[in-house]
C-alpha cells in the first residue's frame, strides 16, 4: 500500500466515521459526505497521474460534477428539512418510526 | 409537479438504470446509480410534507454513503489491481465493501432499517418505483460480481434477511412497512441462491416484481395503507377483494400461485447443494412472512370494519383508476406457476 | 334307520324344534302368543333330547361328527363339528328341562310385560346358544356360542333398561365378560400360533412337546369372568337386577357354568400342568369361601341365592383344580335344579309380596305360601348337601375328594369353612323370610294356585330331590374313587355343616335375648353407634359390602382414570402443548425477536449508517484475519 493510497483511503474511512457517528446536524453529515467523495476525487486523478492515461483524464471532472450534483441535492434537502421540520438536527427526524 | 420536470425525472429515472445496465466499468455503473438516485429524490419529496422530506432525506444519505462505498471499493480494487471491469472485481476486501454497499442499497439485513420507514414516508405510486424500478440497478451490478463474492457472506446476509422480513413484518399495521419487510424477506431469498445459480436470483427478483407491482397497485386503488383499511376493500371491490387473497398467499410462496416457483426452484437448487439446513432454515422463516400474509387475508376477506361506509354501494361505481395494469398483474402473480418450465428455459 | 344316525340328527331335531319360533317370525304375518309356543318348543325338544340320552345310556354311545367344512385358510381348518359325549349328552336334557320349568314359570311372572313375546325369544336364543357352546369340538364353535351367551345375558338383565341399576348391572356383565374373552382369544391365538388347529381333541395330542402354561391361564382367565370367580365376580350379583326367571337360566344352567364347561372340556389339558390346577384350586377356594362370607350378611333375597351361586362356581372351580372334572360337571346338573328352583320360589314370593325382597320385611310366608316354603327349603337343603337329595351326591363327593387328596390343606380349609357357611345363609333365608310373623302389609294376601307357579317348581323340586341320584347312577367312573378313609373324613362336610347351622341358631337366640331396639328410642340409637374399630363391625362390614370390591373396582377405578384423563387432557394437552409447546409456544418465542427487530430502527438515520460501517468492518476484518495471505498491504 503506497503513501498515496493509505491517505485517501484513511479521508475516505474518516469521512465516512464522520457521516456514520456525528449525529447532530444534516449540514455536518452532507459535509463530510463531500470530504468522502473529495477524497475520491484524489484517488482518481493520483491513479490516472500515476499511470499517466490520458483516457482516465476526465474521470476526477465526472466525479466532481456528480457529487457537485449530489451536494446540492443534499443541500435542497436541508433546506426542505428545515422548512417542514423547523430545524435541521437529525434526531428530529424520526416521524417515520411508526 | 410540473409535467416536463415530471418527464425529465422520469426519463432519468430510466437512464439510470439502464447505464447501469449498460455498463462494464465502474465509474459509469456509478454514474448510473448516482443519476437514479438524483432522479427519483425530487419524485419522493414532491408532496411537501414531513414525512416525505424525512424519508427522502433518509433515502438520500443512504444511497449516496452507498454510492461513495462502491466507488470507493472499486477504486482500491483498481488501485490494486488496475482494472476497472466490473466482472474483474479480484480484490477481496473491496469485494467485501462492495457487496455491503449493495446489500445497503437493496436493503438486506443488517442494513435494512431504512427501508421500511422510508416506505412509510412515500406514496404508494413512488412506494412501487421504491419497490420495484430501484432494485433493478443494485442487482445488475450483483448479478455481475456473483462470481466473485464471498459464499459465507451472502449466505449469512440471505438467512438473516429473510429472518428479520419476517420477524419485523408480524409487528406492523402499516401496510408500507409490511410491504418492505416482505421485499426485505424476498432480497433474502434472491441473495441466498446467488452463489449457486445467479439465473435464479433473476427470476426471483422478476417473479417478485410482479408480485410487489400487484400489491402496490391493489392498494392503491384502494387507498389501504393500513390493515383496518383493507377490510373496507370488498365495498369497493368484491372481485379485487378475493383475488387479493390468492395474490398475498403468492406472495408468501404457496404451492398452485406464481410465488412458489422461485421459492420451489431456489430450495431445491439447494438441497441439491447438500444445504439442507439452510434450506429447511429458509423455508420455515418464510412461514413467519406467510402468517403476516394470512393475517391481512384475514382482515380483507373474514372480517367487515367496525367502520361503516356511508354508500353501500361504492362498487357499482366506476373507477377512474385505470384497471388494466391490475388486472394484467394479478393474473400474473396468480397464475403463473403451470408456466415454470418455460420460464425457467427462458432465464437459462 | 340305524341307531348312529339317530343319534347324531338327535341334536339337528333339537335346534330345528328350538328355532322354529325364531323362524315362524319372519313368516308375513306372525301368530300371537309365542311365550308358550316357546315354551312348547323348550319342552318338545327336552322330550327329543330324551332319546339320545337314552341312547347314551343303553348302548353308551358318543361321537364326534363334522358336518361341514365352514373355512380353510391355508393349512388350517375351521368345520362346524360337534361333539357329543357324556357331557353334551347329560347337560342337554338338564339345561332343556331346566329352562322348560323356568320358561313356563316366566308365563306366569312376565304376564303384564307388553314385550313379553320379545322376551320369550331372548331366553330361547340364550339357550340355544348356550346349547351350541357346549356341543361345540372346536373353539371356534365354542367362541359363537360363548359370546352369544354374553350378548344375551346383556340384553336380558337390561330388560326392564329404564332401571339405571339394571343398566349398570347388564354394562358390568358385558365388561367383566370382555375382561374374560381377553384370555379366550389369548389361548384361540395360542393354539392357531403353535398348535396350527382350534379342533379340541387335536390340541390334546401336542400335550408333551409345548408348554402349555400360557394357554391355560387364558383360559382360566376366561372361566374366572364367565363363571365369575374371585377378582371377576361383582357381575353375578349385580345382574339380579334382570327380571327373575332371568336371572333363574344365567344362573343354573346357562351362561355362568360356561367358565366351568369349559375347563371341563380342556381338562385333559389342565391335567397335565401342575400350575394350572393349582390356581383352579385356589383361585375356586377363594371364590367359595369369598362369595359365602358375602352371602352372610347380604338382606335380598334374591342377593343371598345369587351369592350362594358364585360360592358353588367356586367350589365347581376347586373341584376342577382336584383334577375331578366328572365331579364338577356332576355339580353342574345339580346345581341347576336346586338352583333354578330357589330362583323361581324367590321369585314367586317377589312377586307376591308386591316386589318386596328385603328379607327383614318378609317373614310368616310358610303359612302364606306352603308349597314354595317347602320347595325352598327342599331347595336350601339341597345346597348345603342334605343327604340323599341331589346336592349331597356331588357335595359331598367333592369335599371327599378333597378330604383325601394331598393338595393345599389352604383351600380345603377355606371350602370347609365356606361349606358350613352355606348352611349359616340358608338357614338365614329360611329363619328370617319363611318363619316368624309376618313383618309387612300384603293385600290381598298371595295365592300360589297357578298352575304355571305350582308346576315347574314341583318340577324343578323333584328334579332336586332325585337328579343328582339318577345322574350318579349312570355316571361312568373314569377315576378310580378312593374308598377307604377315617369316619371323620368322610362326615367332615356334613359336620361342619351342621356345626354351621348350630352356629347361625345360637346366634339367632343370642340376638333374641338382646333389648328391643326401637330407632325412635334416642339413647338406644346412641348406644348403636358401634365405633368403627371393633373388629366385629369391621368384618361385618366386610361382608355387607362385599368385600369392598365394587367400591374399589366401580368406583375407585373409573374414578382415577378420569381423573388422570382429565390431568392428562387439561395438563398435557391444554397447558403442555397448546399453552406452553404449539401455539402459545411459538407466540412467546417469537414475539421478543418480533419486537427486538421492529424496536432497533427507532427512526434515527444515523443507527443505519452506524450499523453499516459496523457490519462492514467487522467482516472485513473477519476477512483479513480468516485470510491472512489477502494482498492488503502490497
Amino acid at each position: 500500500m503506497t503513501p498515496v493510497h493509505f491517505s485517501f483511503s484513511a479521508a475516505f474511512i474518516l469521512g465516512l466515521m464522520g457521516l456514520a457517528f456525528h449525529r447532530t446536524h444534516l449540514l455536518s453529515a452532507l459535509l463530510c459526505l463531500e470530504g468522502m467523495m473529495l477524497s475520491l476525487f484524489i484517488a482518481l486523478s493520483m491513479w490516472s497521474l500515476q499511470l499517466e492515461s490520458m483516457s482516465y483524464a476526465t474521470t476526477p471532472v465526472l466525479l466532481l460534477a456528480f457529487s457537485a450534483c449530489e451536494a446540492s441535492a443534499g443541500l435542497a434537502l436541508l433546506v426542505a428539512a428545515t422548512r417542514t421540520h423547523g430545524t435541521s438536527h437529525l434526531q428530529n427526524l424520526n416521524l417515520l418510526q411508526c | 409537479m410540473n409535467p416536463y420536470v415530471l418527464m425529465i425525472l422520469i426519463s432519468s429515472l430510466g437512464i439510470g438504470t439502464t447505464l447501469t445496465f449498460m455498463s462494464s466499468h465502474w465509474l459509469l455503473a456509478w454514474m448510473g446509480l448516482e443519476i437514479n438516485t438524483l432522479a427519483i429524490i425530487p419524485l419522493m419529496a414532491q408532496q411537501h410534507h414531513p414525512r416525505a422530506v424525512e424519508a427522502t432525506t433518509k433515502y438520500f444519505l443512504t444511497q449516496a454513503t452507498a454510492a461513495a462505498m462502491i466507488l470507493f471499493a472499486s477504486t482500491t480494487n483498481a488501485w490494486m489491481t488496475g482494472e476497472w471491469n466490473i466482472q474483474q472485481l479480484s480484490h477481496s476486501p473491496s469485494t467485501t465493501l462492495v457487496t455491503f454497499a449493495l446489500a445497503l442499497k437493496i436493503g438486506l439485513a443488517p442494513m435494512h432499517f431504512w427501508m421500511p420507514e422510508v416506505m412509510q414516508g412515500l406514496d404508494l405510486t413512488t412506494g412501487l418505483i421504491m419497490a420495484t424500478w430501484q432494485k433493478l440497478a443494485p442487482f445488475a451490478i450483483i448479478y455481475q460480481i456473483s462470481s466473485t463474492t464471498n459464499p459465507t457472506l451472502l449466505t449469512t446476509l440471505g438467512i438473516l434477511s429473510t429472518l428479520v422480513g419476517g420477524w419485523g413484518g408480524l409487528n406492523q399495521t402499516q401496510l408500507r412497512k409490511i410491504l418492505a419487510y416482505s421485499s426485505i424477506a424476498h432480497m433474502g431469498w434472491m441473495i441466498i441462491i446467488l452463489q449457486f445459480m445467479p439465473k435464479l436470483t433473476l427470476l426471483n427478483l422478476m417473479i417478485y416484481i410482479i408480485m410487489t407491482s400487484a400489491m402496490f397497485m391493489m392498494f392503491k386503488y384502494n387507498n389501504a395503507t393500513k390493515i383496518n383499511y383493507l377490510t373496507l376493500t370488498w365495498s369497493k371491490s368484491p372481485v379485487l377483494a378475493t383475488l387479493t387473497m390468492p395474490m398475498l398467499l403468492s406472495l408468501g410462496g404457496l404451492p398452485p400461485l406464481t410465488g412458489f416457483m422461485p421459492k420451489w426452484l431456489i430450495l431445491q437448487e439447494l438441497t441439491k447443494q447438500n444445504l439442507a439446513i439452510t434450506a429447511s432454515i429458509m423455508a420455515l422463516a418464510t412461514l413467519l412472512s406467510l402468517f403476516f400474509y394470512l393475517r391481512l387475508c384475514y382482515a380483507m376477506t373474514l372480517t367487515l370494519s367496525p367502520n361503516t361506509t356511508n354508500t353501500s354501494s361504492t362498487w357499482r361505481i366506476k373507477s377512474p383508476q385505470m384497471t388494466m395494469p391490475l388486472a394484467t398483474i394479478s393474473t400474473l402473480t396468480i397464475m403463473l406457476l403451470p408456466i415454470t418450465p418455460t420460464i425457467f428455459s427462458l432465464i437459462m | 334307520m340305524h341307531l348312529a344316525t339317530m343319534f347324531n340328527s338327535n341334536l339337528a331335531v333339537i335346534l330345528l324344534i328350538l328355532a322354529t319360533p325364531l323362524l315362524m317370525t319372519l313368516t308375513p304375518s306372525p301368530l300371537k302368543n309365542w311365550a308358550i309356543r316357546v315354551k312348547t318348543a323348550i319342552q318338545t325338544a327336552f322330550f327329543a333330547s330324551l332319546f339320545q340320552l337314552s341312547l347314551f345310556l343303553t348302548q353308551g354311545l358318543h361321537t364326534t361328527t363334522t358336518s361341514w367344512h365352514w373355512m380353510k385358510i391355508s393349512t388350517f381348518n375351521i368345520s362346524l363339528s360337534f361333539k357329543f359325549d357324556f357331557y353334551s349328552i347329560i347337560f342337554i336334557p338338564v339345561a332343556l328341562y331346566v329352562s322348560w320349568s323356568i320358561l313356563e314359570f316366566a308365563l306366569w311372572y312376565m304376564h303384564a310385560d307388553p314385550r313379553m313375546d320379545q322376551f320369550f325369544k331372548y331366553l330361547l336364543v340364550f339357550l340355544i346358544t348356550m346349547i351350541i357352546l357346549v356341543t361345540a369340538n372346536n373353539l371356534y364353535q365354542l367362541f359363537i356360542g360363548w359370546e352369544g351367551v354374553s350378548i344375551m345375558s346383556f340384553l336380558l338383565i337390561s330388560w326392564w333398561y329404564g332401571r339405571a341399576d339394571a343398566n349398570t348391572a347388564a354394562l358390568q356383565a358385558v365388561i367383566y365378560n370382555r375382561v374374560g374373552d381377553i384370555g379366550l382369544i389369548l389361548s384361540m391365538t395360542w393354539f392357531v400360533m403353535n398348535l396350527n388347529t382350534w379342533e379340541i381333541e387335536q390340541t390334546f395330542s401336542f400335550l408333551n412337546d409345548t408348554p402349555t402354561t400360557l394357554p391355560l391361564l387364558g383360559l382360566i382367565l376366561a372361566a374366572t369372568g364367565k363363571s365369575a370367580q374371585f377378582g371377576l365376580h361383582p357381575w353375578l350379583t349385580a345382574a339380579m337386577e334382570g327380571p327373575t326367571p332371568v336371572s333363574a337360566l344365567l344362573h343354573s344352567s346357562t351362561m355362568v357354568v360356561a367358565g366351568i364347561f369349559l375347563l371341563i372340556r380342556f381338562h385333559p389339558l389342565i391335567a397335565q400342568n401342575p400350575t394350572a390346577l393349582t390356581i383352579c384350586l385356589c383361585l375356586g377356594a377363594l371364590s367359595t369361601m369369598f362369595a359365602a362370607t358375602c352371602a352372610l350378611t347380604q338382606n335380598d333375597l334374591k342377593k343371598i341365592v345369587a351369592f350362594s351361586t358364585s360360592s358353588q362356581l367356586g367350589l365347581m372351580m376347586v373341584t376342577i383344580g382336584l383334577n375331578q372334572p366328572q365331579l364338577a360337571f356332576l355339580h353342574i346338573c345339580t346345581h341347576a335344579f336346586f338352583k333354578a328352583m330357589l330362583f323361581l320360589c324367590s321369585g314367586s314370593i317377589i312377586h307376591d309380596f308386591k316386589d318386596e325382597q328385603d328379607i327383614r320385611k318378609l317373614g310368616h310366608v310358610h303359612a302364606l305360601l306352603p308349597f314354595t316354603s317347602a320347595c325352598m327349603v327342599v331347595g336350601s337343603l339341597a345346597l348345603t348337601g342334605m343327604p340323599f337329595l341331589s346336592g349331597f351326591f356331588s357335595k359331598d363327593a367333592i369335599i371327599e375328594a378333597m378330604n383325601t387328596s394331598y393338595l393345599n390343606a389352604w383351600a380345603l380349609t377355606l371350602t370347609l369353612l365356606a361349606t358350613s357357611f352355606t348352611a349359616v345363609y340358608n338357614f338365614r333365608i329360611t329363619f328370617y323370610a319363611l318363619m316368624n310373623f309376618p313383618r309387612c302389609i300384603f293385600l290381598p294376601p298371595p295365592k300360589e294356585d297357578y298352575s304355571p307357579v305350582r308346576n315347574p317348581i314341583k318340577r324343578l323340586a323333584w328334579g332336586s330331590i332325585l337328579a343328582g341320584f339318577l345322574i350318579t347312577l349312570n355316571c361312568p367312573k373314569t377315576e378310580t374313587p378312593i374308598l377307604t378313609m377315617p369316619m371323620t373324613l368322610k362326615l367332615s362336610a356334613l359336620l361342619v355343616t351342621i356345626l354351621g347351622l348350630l352356629s347361625a341358631m345360637w346366634l339367632k337366640t343370642l340376638m333374641n335375648k338382646l333389648p328391643n331396639k326401637s330407632p325412635a328410642s334416642n339413647t338406644m340409637t346412641q348406644k348403636s353407634k358401634i365405633p368403627m374399630d371393633n373388629p366385629a363391625k369391621i368384618i361385618f362390614n366386610f361382608s355387607n359390602l362385599t368385600g369392598y370390591i365394587p367400591t374399589i373396582m366401580h368406583r375407585m377405578a373409573p374414578k382415577a382414570n378420569l381423573t388422570m384423563g382429565q390431568l392428562m387432557a387439561t395438563q398435557l394437552m391444554d397447558q403442555t402443548w397448546l399453552e406452553i409447546s404449539l401455539p402459545k409456544g411459538i407466540t412467546s418465542s417469537q414475539l421478543p425477536l418480533t419486537k427486538l427487530t421492529s424496536d432497533i430502527p427507532r427512526g434515527m438515520v444515523m443507527t443505519y449508517l452506524t450499523t453499516f460501517i459496523f457490519t462492514t468492518l467487522l467482516s472485513t476484518l473477519l476477512l483479513i484475519l480468516t485470510q491472512p495471505d489477502l494482498p492488503i498491504l502490497t
